[in-house]
């Protein structure tokens, strides 16, 4: 018996030794086992005596119960911060929470604004949003959807699941470009039981020594991650430029002069090199006193194109006095001063918008007009 | 002669009898094994100093290393001969790459559910496109530890491997 256990004893030391290069972390190991799965094990042993082979012998078996670990991952959704309006309301900087342990959880949430000076995203806080209110994402599109993502913690969000979450907060207004609001959600585990309900707290049980109990263990049972919205302009460029179509003499030509009775293009050239789109933009020119707006120049009889982006050109009539018609375009009474706008619809839920990436960061306006 | 040999026969029986009486797993055989788990746990000393103990397995999660050792011994009077201990590794766990151990044994693994056993470096599993690949350890499906010697009347000896918990 002594040779065996010293034997044993070389054996374990033989095994930390091989093991120490293996380094694992449970709560990096996302996901796994479930919680209360059995694990059972035994060995067998084949023999012979005296070269007749023996009946296989079984060991005892060994068993253990897999415990609940409670972990989870709160992360910024964006890789960065979320750029606001000064004054708007309801702005969304989403999160995610992935349920990294390995059995059904629900989870409370909490929002804080954190302090004036904190760094966010390299964005040092010094405003405050307010009424910041958390909804979690109900139909997994990843997009806050007003009256439908309504609940404000996570019912039973299963083991390595993710959900997102919305911290929605009004900007106040004024506000500078560049001032910035920063916040910290704070996910917290919960027991899951009642369907729509948040169940109590998750509570770690205490150290058992019976390997058949399945114990709650916790890896981490709160995570949090910070938000920055950072007020952001759009800073909108114009550039006209006219081109003459035709002259009295030259009919419609590249040579066409800039003569009386000649038809001129202006073409208005709208740029947003800022970091917010600009929306519900409306554009007015003003016609020189020499210059006759011409009307029905454009298909259909229209009197403006309108090129957004990379969208087809869509067409307004800009009657006298007022947009009578509702298409956005009008001209003043005196006709000498041309708007132009997109009405908001649902093909346009922003209107004339002016985005901040090409080619929708660029809108081009064309008119004619005669030169008297 | 006839008589006499009978009676030694009923010696013999008796004997058994008792045996078994004595011992209920010497109805297993002649070669008892002894299976255990055990886990890794770090405790702190008197002097704040962290210790790496192994305890038996009571709390495991994801993650959690295991170490299975399966002890040998036998409990006739015969030496047994080609002794070979095969221990699966259970559903939900990984072997541990390097981790079975046993002195004067030759390890073998099994990568098929115990069908077939090779050394480690020549043991090969199919991929889906039907091509081979050597298996690596989160293929093995068992762990056979050959004996290398007769296990004499009495003696024991112990094997031992590492799985992590899925």
């Amino acid at each position: 018996m002594c040779a065996f256990k010293s034997s044993l004893k070389r054996l374990l030391a033989t095994g930390l030794v091989a093991f120490c290069g293996v380094v694992y972390s449970t709560s990096v190991l996302a996901v796994g086992t479930p919680a209360n799965t059995d694990i059972n094990n035994s060995a067998t042993v084949g023999y012979k005596v005296g070269g007749v082979p023996q009946t296989t012998v079984p060991s005892n078996t060994t068993s253990f119960v897999v415990d609940q670990v409670v972990d989870l991952t709160v992360a910024e959704a964006d890789g960065g911060d979320t750029v606001v309006g000064a004054g708007q309301l309801d702005a969304v900087a989403r999160f995610t929470v992935t349920n990294t342990g390995n059995a059904t959880q629900d989870f409370s949430l909490s929002v804080a604004d954190l302090v004036s000076g904190s760094d966010v995203f390299g964005n040092t806080d010094t405003i405050d949003a307010d009424a910041l209110t958390i909804f979690v994402d109900a139909n997994d599109n990843d997009v806050y959807d007003a009256g439908v993502d309504l609940a404000g913690f996570i019912d039973a969000l299963a083991a390595d699941d993710t959900v997102s979450v919305f911290v929605l907060g009004d900007i106040p207004s004024p506000a500078a470009a560049g001032a910035a609001a920063n916040i910290e959600l704070t996910a917290t585990a919960h027991k899951t039981g009642t369907a729509g309900v948040l169940d109590p707290p998750e509570t770690e049980t205490g150290i058992d020594d019976d390997p058949a109990t399945v114990q709650i263990v916790f890896s981490n049972n709160t995570g949090s991650d910070q938000d920055s919205y950072r007020v952001g302009l759009a800073t909108l460029g114009v550039v006209k430029a006219s081109d003459v179509i035709s002259d009295p003499v030259a009919g419609v030509s590249t040579a066409a002069l800039a003569i009386p009775g000649a038809i001129v293009e202006y073409e208005v050239t709208i740029t947003n090199t800022g970091i917010l789109e600009a929306t519900e933009v409306v554009i007015t020119d003003d016609i020189q006193t020499d210059l006759t707006f011409v009307t029905g120049a454009y298909a259909g009889a229209t009197d403006v194109e309108i090129v957004v982006g990379g969208a087809p050109a869509v067409y307004c009539i800009a009657e006298l006095t007022a947009d009578s018609n509702g298409d956005g375009c009008f001209r003043d009474a005196a006709g000498d001063s041309l708007t132009v706008s997109i009405p908001v619809s649902g093909t346009y839920p922003t209107g004339l918008t002016v985005g901040t990436t090409a080619p929708d960061n660029e809108v081009i306006i064309r008119f004619r007009v005669s030169i008297n | 002669m006839n008589c006499q040999a009978i009676s030694i026969a009923k010696v013999v029986l008796l004997s058994g009898l008792l045996l078994l009486a004595g011992n209920a797993l010497a109805q297993q055989g002649t070669i008892r094994l002894e299976h255990q788990a055990e886990q890794w746990e770090t405790v702190t000393d008197d002097n704040g100093a962290e210790q790496v103990q192994l305890v038996k397995v009571t709390n495991v999660v994801p993650g959690d290393k295991v170490l299975f050792t399966v002890t040998y011994t036998n409990t006739g009077d015969q030496p047994a001969e080609n002794v070979a201990i095969t221990n699966p590794v259970p559903e939900h766990m990984v072997y541990v790459d390097d981790s079975a151990a046993g002195d004067n044994t030759s390890i073998l693994f099994s990568a098929d559910g115990g069908e077939n056993f090779a050394d480690a470096s020549d043991l090969r599993v199919s991929n889906d496109d039907g091509s081979q690949r050597p298996a690596n350890a989160s293929d093995y499906t068992h762990v056979r530890w050959v004996v290398q010697s007769d296990v004499a009347p009495g003696t024991s000896g112990a094997v031992q491997f590492a799985a992590v918990v899925e």
